[in-house]
């Protein structure tokens, strides 16, 4: 039984679940730093308690914060939402200790799979294909004789890493022990762990994920997959499902292999599944995310089903209510990330003060977003202010719907990326599906937005 | 009085000091000395008064925040008695309080001298970070 839930994000996320829960008759508590005196989601709560100054150490990441919080308003659950103390494991403990029910997978769960290279093991005992690589290596020398075995070019990364950091790709022997060398103090300054391993290096991979739910009684189900190759240094852009490239046979394969990762730990409520799909139609366990993620509604969208609240269902020990067949994904959705960022200034983060705003509606149209009009974005948090997700009954449609949302998202006062997402969705390679994580990096930026 | 008074000012005015706080009886004088107040201390300053005299600019509203989210007590712990009530005289690194978080106690220092003014919780109530505590007058 779940009464009360402490929110422990904030923006658009924080906003996400507090209304899951309000349909749910569930009450909500959100915490906020002095960062965030106006933002939208202290209003949408029941309660709301200030928790710190702006820096997220001092507040959103301040566990001392979080935790007392919950005490002081009486919440007997917390959902942590993404990013933050999301995948905190020590985090999750702590709730458990104060008998808070922590929304998410368990603590050892999160632990065992938040570290890559244990992760990788495991996945591998369970029979899922991983990409050739190693376990952590203990030397450059190492290093050395490894991608002789696996072959160039590979990808020396961080056992903790993310967002690209601690990662050094090697195309020849006589780059390894630079490579080592910088990414060990990458990932040492960025995660205080400089372990690092190895994997060979598919070259223009897609990035397809498997949504999983799994409850506490051992039933697990994937709800398919969502294609996420369009990224700029790591961080995801545009989202959709289904992916162009995944037939039913594909989806089955991969799904079933997510599944079976996740059964042979038990797995615990949301997470998601990262694949590389090799161009020769190979897919190889990346990593496992064990927490909800920004791009979950575009599979609310093909699937009918409303994620958070399922989270918070399983957090209360009810048994799964979807079998796999009764997941039918339908239609196609698209999602794009608008952040206030200059995407003529290589993506520099522009916070200010929205002084008009209109956001798109229509059928198939949904916005998820804590912004409103004299709104100041503030500089000290990410700078995702909106995710524009549309529905269609086939790509062609939903590209259609997108095309005329962007046109219609009026946001004035301050710079955003719709007009990269504009030209994103008239651009062929996009549109015929030709396209990898590397693909934005690569695009000539500034030639093509002239053209918008 | 106004003699002593009188004398206590010529010897603020030659001093170096820029602050003062004077008590005689039951007066209580505190003020502030303007960088060049050669000028002012030549005429007598005769009246006595409980409000300041030979202030630059009215003293500032002093005010004890929560510097973490938890439960505030007025005294150590939940059943001893207060550390301050309205009307006392605190002194900068004075213990005027503490929050219990987590079942840690935390001690609430006054960050300024001053007289306390007004008490905006009560025995403990629940704080958040940055919530008013204490003011001085």
């Amino acid at each position: 039984m779940i009464k009360k839930v402490l929110v422990a994000n904030r923006g658009e996320i924080a906003l996400r679940v507090i209304r899951a829960c309000r349909e749910l008759g569930i009450e909500s508590v959100a915490v906020h730093s002095e960062g965030d005196e106006n933002s939208l989601h202290r209003t949408f709560a029941d309660e709301d308690i200030c928790i710190g100054p702006a820096p997220s150490r001092e507040s959103y990441l301040n566990i001392p914060s979080v935790l007392a919080a919950a005490q002081v308003s009486g919440a007997d659950a917390i959902h942590p939402g993404y990013g933050f103390l999301a995948e905190n494991a020590s985090f999750a403990r702590k709730c458990q200790e104060m008998g808070i029910t922590f929304i998410g997978p368990t603590p050892e769960q999160i632990d065992e799979l938040g570290d890559k290279d244990r992760a990788r093991q495991v996945m591998s005992e369970a029979g899922v294909p991983i990409t050739p690589g190693t376990g952590i290596l203990s030397s450059a020398e190492e290093a050395k004789s490894a991608a002789m075995d696996i072959g160039y070019p590979v990808l020396i990364k961080a056992v903790a890493g993310g967002g690209g950091k601690g990662m050094r790709a090697v195309e020849s022997e006589s780059e390894i022990e630079a490579a080592f060398s910088t990414a060990k103090a990458e990932a040492e300054s960025n995660f205080g762990n400089g372990a690092l391993y190895m994997e060979k290096l598919i070259l223009r991979p897609r990035h397809i994920e498997i949504q999983i739910l799994g409850d506490h009684h051992g039933n697990v189900i994937h709800l398919g997959e969502r294609d996420c190759s369009i990224q700029r240094r790591h961080q995801k852009l545009i989202e959709e499902s289904p992916s162009l490239v995944v037939d039913a046979d594909l989806r089955e394969r991969m799904g079933a292999a997510a599944v079976k990762g996740a059964q042979s730990v038990g797995y615990r409520n949301a997470g998601t599944m990262e694949f590389l799909l090799a161009p020769d139609g190979q897919f190889y366990f990346m990593e496992i995310n064990t927490r909800i993620q920004v791009e979950h509604p575009v599979t609310e969208e093909v699937t009918g089903i409303n994620l958070i609240k399922e989270q918070i269902r399983v957090a209360r020990g009810e048994k799964l209510r979807f079998k796999q067949t009764d997941i039918q994904p339908r239609g196609h959705a698209i999602e794009c990330r608008i952040n206030a960022e200059d995407p003529r200034r290589k993506f520099a983060p522009f916070p200010g003060t929205i002084t008009h705003l209109h956001a798109p509606g229509g059928f198939g149209v949904r916005v998820d977003s804590h912004i409103y009009a004299d709104y100041t974005v503030p500089p000290h948090y990410d700078s995702m202010i909106a995710k524009l997700i549309v529905w269609g009954d086939s790509r062609e449609d939903a590209l259609q719907r997108m095309r005329r949302c962007l046109r219609e998202y009026v946001i004035e006062g301050i710079r955003t990326t719709i007009p990269f997402h504009m030209m994103m969705m008239e651009n062929p390679e996009f549109l015929s599906g030709e396209v990898y994580t590397k693909f934005v990096d690569e695009l000539d930026l500034a030639k093509l937005l002239e053209d918008t | 009085m106004s003699q002593d008074i009188e004398q206590a000012l010529r010897l603020l005015s030659q001093s170096q000091a820029s602050e003062f706080r004077l008590q005689i009886d039951d007066l209580r004088i505190q003020g502030r000395k303007d960088a060049d107040s050669a000028s002012a201390t030549s005429s007598a300053p005769a009246q006595t008064s409980t409000s300041s005299a030979d202030a630059s600019e009215p003293p500032k509203l002093v005010e004890f925040r929560a510097d973490r989210v938890g439960f505030f007590f007025r005294g150590p712990n939940a059943e001893a008695p207060p550390f301050v009530e309205i009307d006392d005289e605190v002194c900068q690194g004075q213990v005027v309080g503490v929050i219990q978080q987590l079942g840690t106690f935390h001690q609430i220092k006054a960050s300024a001298d001053g007289v306390v003014g007004s008490i905006f919780v009560e025995n403990g109530q629940a704080v958040e970070f940055g919530q008013p505590l204490i003011s001085l007058r």
